[in-house]
């Protein structure tokens, strides 16, 4: 069950949103400094008449460069030092952390309730608790700070001491940063603890022996398991593992009749081994299948119906997957013209294009879907000999079909020739397969695919060929979905077919996703310190709440502006809220009505800019691709550390004006 | 100083003397206070007599149902949810439930889940809440999966979700109400009944959890193992226990209130025997069905518009009282009725089976000959009393007002009738119950035998039956049954159920015995037989013909032109079936035909069919599969 919609800002690479990101920084930070400028200048000016106020703010920008410059780390780390003492003083920290720790000793009582997917409910409850609780301690230290020191005079016993104004705002920064720094640490590490810990368990086989006399035989007729169940097309026995941690695995015992010469694979599980007449080797396999996306290994001492049967811990909850998608997703509808999006089933969410698998007036449907994957090279796989695809196909029944099976799907590898006129083309043989809707399906790629080899005149050859020196030897490949049952529909995204290049550490992986965490402090502690240099303490909490909050749902704010959206802006809405008016009908034109409008238009104006202001926090949040088992990008990391980088410089020059322009810190 | 310590010293009091009033309307009731007194296993800890009944807002929030009354009730998580959201829990329930339907849009399973499990804390006294997304999880999630298997979970996501809910709403039976409606009608009765019910019959699991609120064993049935229309059956047990023995709040009529119970018994005979090959067991089932739906009839049912209460089976009384006071109007006016109903007769004319049944004495009359004198009646003089009114115009004008009082009373009688008939056809009881006596009947179980029999032959693919021919007399000895032989044997016996009982010929016996029928007519055409020419059950077909049922199966008409200049001789030679089945052919494979038979006589079919199969035939009825 794996929606990955938020997964398609993956597809975007640092280098491409560098440029654009430090654009819209420059034309910001231009804006801002002019906008600051000016206001200043008014104040001045109020205060001093037109020419001496002039002369004041050149006198300003003028200074703030030595101060710019001159900062020096020694006396930043000393007020930082200072803010580190300070925060300790004031025990929000020790709130912080004790609330953290009392959700962790009792969060475990709730979390286990027979949901699909625990470790989604586990990761998600550790990373949402640790950034709340961040991001309100951020929040809270960094704002009392500043105007108590002044409240208390006490900030005279620092600026009195030959220290720039920058130094004050950015040790603060520094200060709070290394005291939040320290907790997110403790915080990660015991969450790490926590989900691992929590999440880990055993089985026992039910029955008595732990054997294969546990195990049932399958009734060849209906080939069903105890649970009514449909079974393995090759499982001769079938059994179940004890309810444990809220779930039970079936368990089944495979047959598997390989070559002499086949694959080498794990001889952990295997329970018999026999050589029929023919020269194969018959193996008996035990299998515990995927429950709540995981299983466990089996491991087997003895052999025949002696063995008995270890179930290890659990297995595969905790996945860092590198993923390698398509560069292209192509659809095509049933008469073979390229159809844009797919076609469309009528979901709310329009995130997966379909493809159809024909109907009985038209059995030959051309639909299909084609991946196309660019620089597909050996060397980017881990394994390149047995490649691993996972897909994550949507399913539409038009009809009811058969019940018993789930809709068929074919793939199929198609080289690209970069000339299609003269070269000859690669087109393996078609695997058709159950599709599996919502679970992760993984399948095995083996690198020599058997398949034709058609020349330019259309002669086939056939043969096995090399998926990437024969099919990519120009680096590009396709791969080509079909529906293969009559009157259904197979749907999916870009994101929805990958190969898995790697599964890195999954410790890394959450580290990588604390880093997004701290990022966001940083942000808030800047946020916070900047403002707490012209506010009180209440208002610059409410202040840098409120642009959090902005931050967070940016996107719902931008899409507001959208002239789509039916209900209008803010007041508009209330108003018909209140009148309980559909959001479909016009409301009757009038002054009012021009007047609701306009001022719904400046309002929902005035919150967009906002949202350039505020960080739009969803970019800096990896707990989604965290708790959904792929692997955060580096790239991702040094996006996020750098809009954190960018608010801190910003937010710090902002700081340091505001202070300066005070009479205190002259 | 002195002034100052006075003064606290008064407001201390104050709020002493304050705390009083407080506790006396806050106190909540502890355990037993309450005491509405049960055995029920949902409610565990309200018969106890220990405790106190709490104060005046414990009693507003128990008699109004708003939240719990009780401290032993109180669900920490739920309070400190609705604490959390600082008095501002309406905000919140609107937050959790556009977030739902954001995560339904998303196709977001778990985070729906996660979010309707907090939705309900917040919002825990609230029945619709609970019923609509259970329904939402059992109904809308579940059919998003491809995988019956997934489908299944999801149904019972829903199923526990809604159980979950009565530990907070523990007097409202519509909570027990809708969990009866899902285990019976969504396992029971969805496209993916079978296997539905496969699972449900050995999920023990599932069993287990749900034996806090309804004992296993109690839809345990034996060789059958558990049957999710029983478990409905003790769920609606539960509503009615609620209603009747702790009077709580009906929000049902009575009509529907009561129906439910014995329904899901019929529903339990009428699912084994379409699954299983009918035996005593299930025979029985019918009798008891047939016995509670019976005694269903006899309950006394209150009329909500009129406040007046009556029993279903209280028309046959009706008639009875009415034809009395017709005899009393005759009385006055000896002689009128006679020829009144001779010229009118004589008009439309009677058949014999109405005149049989005019011939039969009143109270000896069933249902059925009722109903149908009934109708006769109105259609001789438009109207029920026609006759009788045009008999009391000739009534002498001393008699007149006796004679209108007697009228009168005809007529409320009439309208009473009027109701109750309505009342019957809302609860199909006279089919149901009809149904539940004659299956309950050896006859039906032996022709459910050899129909399910049939079906089995067909599914291994014999068809016709196997003979050796003694090569000296010719005489032809079976040594194997086949499919169309032992469903021909099934066809007579139906022919004396329905010819005695047509009102089973229209409704759910009528259907299975179609399908059944056209899985006959397949194999006749594979073996390239004809349609017999006089077919046990070519009445049954006609009458369905006439009601507009589009069975697609020859009626006597195709028959007719099937054998039309065919002499009896030839009747037994090679013919095909194309010809009777001109109008129906498009329809050789039926989308409503046993989904579990995917080998054997399927394969041989669709061979047959291929070229004439219509592509339409997949989308009938099954629109309700997305």
């Amino acid at each position: 069950m794996t929606n990955i919609d938020g997964l398609n800002d993956q597809f975007m690479n640092f280098s491409q949103w560098l440029p654009g990101a430090i654009g819209i920084f420059l034309a910001l930070v231009l804006a801002l400094s002019l906008i600051g400028v000016f206001f200043g200048f008014l104040v001045a000016t109020y205060r001093h008449g037109p020419g001496e106020g002039f002369y004041i703010v050149a006198q300003t920008i003028g200074q703030s460069i030595p101060d710019f410059f001159g900062t020096s780390p020694r006396r930043v780390m000393a007020i930082a030092r200072l803010a580190v003492k300070e925060s300790i003083r004031r025990r929000v920290v020790m709130v912080t952390f004790g609330v953290f720790a009392l959700a962790l000793l009792f969060g475990g009582w709730f979390m286990n309730s027979g949901t699909d997917h625990p470790d989604r409910v586990y990761v998600n409850f550790v990373s949402f608790g640790t950034q709340m609780l961040i991001l309100l301690m951020g929040v809270l230290v960094a704002s009392f700070s500043l105007p108590d020191d002044i409240k208390n005079k006490t900030i005279y016993t620092v600026v009195t001491k030959p220290v720039r104004a920058t130094e004050i705002v950015i040790g603060r920064v520094v200060g709070f940063m290394l005291i939040g720094t320290t907790l997110l640490a403790i915080m990660g590490l015991l969450s790490y603890l926590f989900v691992i810990r929590g999440l880990a368990h055993t089985h026992q086989v039910v029955g008595e022996t732990q054997s294969v006399l546990s195990l049932n035989d399958i009734d060849p007729a209906t080939r069903l398991n105890q649970l009514g169940r449909r079974v393995s097309a090759s499982a001769v026995k079938e059994g179940m593992t004890t309810f444990d941690d809220g779930h039970r695995h079936p368990i089944e015992l495979i047959e598997d009749i390989r070559d002499p010469d086949s694959l080498p694979f794990n001889p952990e599980n295997v329970v018999s081994k026999e050589v029929l007449p023919d020269g194969r080797i018959r193996y008996l396999r035990l299998i515990v299948e995927e429950v709540s996306g995981h299983t466990h290994n089996v491991k087997i001492d003895g052999q025949g119906d002696d063995a008995r049967f270890t179930l290890s811990n659990s297995k595969g909850y905790f996945k860092a997957r590198v993923p390698m998608y398509a560069q292209d997703l192509i659809f095509y509808d049933s008469t073979g013209a390229e159809k844009e999006g797919g076609i469309n089933i009528g979901k709310e969410a329009q995130v997966r294009g379909y493809i159809d698998g024909g109907s009985y007036a038209n059995r030959n449907t051309l639909s299909n879907a084609q991946f196309v994957f660019e620089n597909f090279d050996a060397a980017r796989f881990d394994n390149a000999e047995d490649l691993v695809l996972e897909l994550t196909l949507g399913v539409f029944r038009s009809t009811k079909g058969d019940i018993q099976r789930r809709v068929l799907a074919s793939m199929q590898f198609e080289s690209i020739p970069d000339n299609p006129e003269i070269d000859s083309k690669f087109v393996s043989d078609k695997i058709i397969f159950e599709t599996e809707e919502y679970r992760v399906q993984i399948r095995s790629i083996p690198r020599k695919q058997s398949g034709q080899l058609i020349d330019r005149d259309g002669n086939a050859k056939t043969g096995t060929f090399d998926l990437f020196d024969d099919f990519a030897a120009n680096g590009k490949v396709k791969l080509i979905i079909r529906c293969e049952d009559q009157n259904q529909f197979l749907g999916m995204s870009r994101s929805d077919v990958y190969f898995r290049q790697s599964e890195r550490s999954y410790g890394w992986n959450f580290f990588k996703a604390f880093v997004g965490i701290w990022a966001q402090m940083l942000i808030v502690v800047s946020i916070a310190v900047a403002l707490s240099t012209f506010l009180s303490a209440p208002v610059t909490i409410v202040g840098t709440v409120v642009l959090i909050v902005i931050g967070f749902n940016s996107q719902f704010i931008r899409n507001m502006m959208e002239p789509e959206n039916s209900g209008g802006g803010p007041i508009e809405s209330f108003y018909r809220i209140v009148t309980q008016k559909n959001m479909e009908i016009d409301l009757e034109a009038s002054v009012a009505t021009t007047l609701l409008e306009q001022t719904d238009i400046l309002l929902v104006k005035m919150l967009t800019s906002l949202t350039y202001i505020a960080p739009d926090f969803s970019s800096l949040n990896f707990s989604q691709l965290l708790s959904l088992g792929y692997s955060i990008r580096v790239d991702n990391i040094f996006v996020a550390l750098l809009i954190a980088l960018g608010f801190f410089v910003g937010f710090s020059v902002l700081g340091y004006f505001s202070l300066k322009t005070r009479e205190i810190a002259k | 100083m002195n002034q100052s310590f006075t003064r606290k010293i008064i407001y201390i009091v104050i709020i002493g003397l304050l705390l009083i009033p407080i506790s006396m309307i806050a106190q909540p009731s502890s355990i037993g206070g309450a005491a509405v007194g049960t055995n029920d296993s949902a409610s565990p800890n309200r018969s106890q007599s220990v405790g106190s009944a709490g104060g005046e807002l414990a009693k507003l929030r128990r008699d109004f149902m708003l939240s719990q009354d009780q401290v032993s009730q109180i669900d920490p998580t739920s309070e400190v949810m609705k604490l959390v959201s600082l008095g501002l829990r309406g905000v919140a329930v609107n937050l959790l439930w556009g977030q739902a339907n954001e995560h339904k849009k998303n196709e977001n399973w778990e985070g729906l889940e996660a979010t309707l499990n907090m939705l309900v804390k917040v919002q825990p006294n609230f029945v619709k809440v609970w019923d609509f997304q259970a329904h939402n999880l059992s109904y809308n999630i579940s059919m998003e999966f491809d995988d019956y298997e997934y489908r299944y979970h999801w149904v019972k996501k829903g199923i526990r979700f809604l159980s979950e809910g009565i530990g907070y709403n523990y007097r409202d039976h519509r909570i027990t109400d809708s969990l009866g409606f899902f285990t019976g009608m969504k396992i029971g009765y969805s496209d993916e009944k079978v296997q539905f019910r496969r699972m449900f019959r050995k999920d023990t699991d599932f069993h287990n959890e749900m034996a806090k609120y309804i004992e296993p064993d109690s839809y345990y049935l034996r060789e059958f193992e558990y049957d999710n229309w029983k478990m409905a059956y003790m769920w609606y047990q539960k509503s009615r226990n609620l209603v009747e023995n702790e009077k709580n709040r009906q929000y049902k009529s009575d009509l529907i209130f009561y129906m439910m119970v014995p329904a899901q018994l019929r529903n339990v005979a009428l699912s084994l025997q379409k699954e299983f090959r009918t035996n005593e067991a299930i025979q029985a089932y019918w009798a008891q069905a047939n016995k509670e739906w019976v005694e269903y009839g006899n309950r006394a049912v209150r009329d909500m518009s009129k406040g007046t209460t009556t029993t279903l089976e209280g028309i046959a009384e009706l008639d009875i009282r009415l034809n009395r006071l017709r005899d009393q109007l005759d009385e006055m006016a000896p002689g009128i009725r006679e020829s009144l109903l001779a010229s009118l007769r004589e008009q439309i004319g009677v058949t014999d089976e109405i005149q049989a049944i005019l011939d039969t004495p009143i109270d000896q009359r069933t249902d059925e000959e009722r109903f149908k004198i009934r109708s006769y009646e109105r259609q001789l003089a438009g109207g029920q009393l026609g006759i009788d009114q045009q008999v009391l115009s000739t009534i002498p004008e001393e008699l007149a007002t006796k004679g209108i009082q007697i009228f009168e009373q005809m007529q409320q009688i009439s309208q009473d009738m009027s109701l109750l008939e309505s009342n019957q056809s809302i609860s199909n009881y006279r089919y149901w119950k009809t149904l539940s006596q004659v299956e309950s009947e050896r006859t039906a179980v032996t022709a459910h035998q050899q129909l399910y029999d049939a079906t089995e032959l067909e599914r291994k693919s014999i068809f016709d039956d196997e003979y050796d021919i003694d090569l000296e007399t010719g005489d032809k000895v079976i040594t194997k049954v086949g499919a169309i032989s032992v469903y021909e044997k099934s066809f007579d016996l139906w022919e004396g159920i329905l010819t005695e009982n047509p009102i089973l010929v229209l409704g759910k016996l009528g259907d299975d015995i179609v399908d059944e029928l056209m899985m006959y007519k397949r194999m006749l055409k594979v073996t390239g037989q004809k349609w017999p020419r006089k077919h046990p059950l070519q009445f049954f077909i006609d009458r369905r013909a006439m009601a507009q049922e589009g069975d697609k199966l020859p009626t006597s008409i195709d028959i007719a032109e099937l054998y039309e200049g065919v002499d009896d001789e030839e009747e037994n030679g090679p013919a095909n079936m194309e010809d009777a089945d001109s109008p129906t052919d498009a329809n050789g494979v039926d989308s409503n035909s046993k989904e579990t038979d995917s080998s054997g006589a399927e394969t041989s079919d669709s061979d047959v069919n291929t070229d004439e199969v219509d592509g339409s035939e997949d989308v009938d009825g099954n629109g309700g599969s997305r």
